[in-house]
């Protein structure tokens, strides 16, 4: 059979199997296109930046008072706020679909730190990796939440929010998760398409943490939301064997 | 919620850009809506996905690179991610069990000739059926059916001669793809 015949044969058959856009679904698009733009750009951009500013800030603050406590120097690659070593996990804290291997996980986050704290945590290094597993489970004092890489954890960000609504990328539409507080785990350089197939929204019944749920997979950046009985606050840890991200929220 | 702020140009260019947007996406908004029905299957979800794909380019059109002649690729790839992103809802499963089996074709048509190949089109995965799509019906070339479905030329090119194969088994590739 030569290409002419297949192509015409297909193009005959996607002919049939699809109908052209109907005109109602432009005027729609136009009018959801007009609601949605211009309106706040200046103040949006006033907002972000003074993000970073404060984000720079307490960044500034914490590397200072850790040379005034005489703090040891913080490996390249891990968290540049405030982050602390979890305490000696085992392994994950609940099957998960890929199993540790039988090595002690190495914790790689900063050390001497403890505890929690409710600013936005951020850290991972520069390269890619896919999400290959997704647990929750409840730990004495704390609720764990877990994400596993096929590789170095890659950049993330870890914020609270004060309500346990969440934009889902990328149709932007409002996700209401159980709880009435939230923590947005965001993953940059990282996909959870076609190398991890479990469930997209879990409920852990813990007593702080209710629910996780995937709010995005999206050029390249992974969200999950945590949806939190209350206020919480939460911390941060890199484990290396197998590579995962864990956030702590404090129960 | 952290929320990716695009860099919106002054109010007095806005209506202008906007304006021009509009003409680049309706200039591809049949072959998007086609697309999504390939690859979604349901006429209702396909509208569903253009339109937010639509809000979602708006959001980050500074992100477009290449001038016009790209926005094709880049509008129908936020298409691909906005139908993926569908397909993996849980309703979406859910509903798509709902329906009984269709090739979306009326008595009619099932009855002239191509069924049995619209049939097995449908038997293809979506990444397929969309890649079959782009080439033989969009006219797309391999380096933009790859832009679109996040694939390499050489990697769409496979896809492309794979799915082909399986509609049209002992095909070689010289015949389906032709450089």
């Amino acid at each position: 059979m030569s290409e002419k015949p297949l192509r015409d044969e297909l193009r005959a058959a996607f002919e049939a199997m699809t109908r052209p856009a109907h005109p109602a679904l432009s005027s729609q698009i136009r009018e959801r296109l007009q609601a949605s733009s211009p309106r706040r750009s200046f103040p949006l951009r006033l907002v972000a930046v003074a993000a970073i500013v404060l984000v720079f800030a307490v960044t500034a603050g914490v590397l200072v008072s850790d040379r005034l406590l005489g703090g040891t120097g913080r490996p390249a690659g891990v968290p540049t706020t405030p982050t602390l070593a979890t305490p000696a996990p085992t392994s994950p804290p609940t099957a998960g679909p890929t199993p540790a291997p039988s090595g002690a996980p190495v914790v790689v986050t900063s050390p001497g730190a403890a505890g929690f704290t409710c600013a936005t945590e951020t850290g991972g290094g520069s390269g890619r990796a896919q999400v290959v597993g997704v647990r929750a489970a409840a730990q004495a004092g704390y609720d764990r939440f877990v994400i596993e890489f096929n590789g170095p954890v890659p950049q993330y960000e870890v914020l609270s929010q004060p309500n346990a609504t969440f934009i889902q990328d990328a149709s932007g539409q409002a996700v209401q998760l159980e709880g009435s507080s939230g923590v947005l785990v965001i993953v940059r350089n990282s996909s959870a398409y076609g190398t991890y197939a479990g469930p997209s929204d879990l409920h852990p019944r813990s007593a702080v943490l209710h629910e996780a749920r995937q709010v995005g997979d999206f050029e390249g950046v992974v969200k999950w939301g945590l949806g939190l009985s209350q206020p919480a606050c939460h911390r941060v840890s890199v484990l290396s064997g197998p590579s995962r991200l864990v956030v702590d929220v404090q129960a | 919620m952290i929320r990716t702020v695009s860099g919106d140009p002054p109010a007095d260019g806005l209506a202008a850009e906007s304006a021009g947007f509009e003409t680049h996406l309706e200039a591809v908004l049949d072959p998007a809506y086609r697309l999504a029905t390939v690859i979604l299957r349901d006429g209702a979800a396909a509208e569903d996905a253009v339109q937010e794909a639509a809000v979602k380019a708006w959001r980050k059109r500074s992100q477009l690179r290449g001038g016009p002649l790209s926005f094709k690729p880049w509008f129908l790839s936020i298409v691909v991610n906005e139908c993926r992103m569908a397909r993996r809802s849980r309703w979406f499963d859910v509903l798509r069990m709902a329906e009984p089996p269709s090739d979306l074709a009326s008595p009619e048509e099932a009855a002239v000739a191509g069924h049995d190949l619209r049939t097995a089109i449908l038997r293809l995965g979506a990444s397929d059926r969309a890649a079959l799509l782009c080439f033989f019906y969009l006219d797309l070339s391999l380096e933009e059916v790859g832009r679109v479905l996040g694939l390499s030329p050489s990697a769409a090119r496979s896809r492309i001669y794979r799915a082909a194969r399986r509609l049209r088994p002992g095909l070689a590739i010289e015949e389906v793809i032709r450089s």
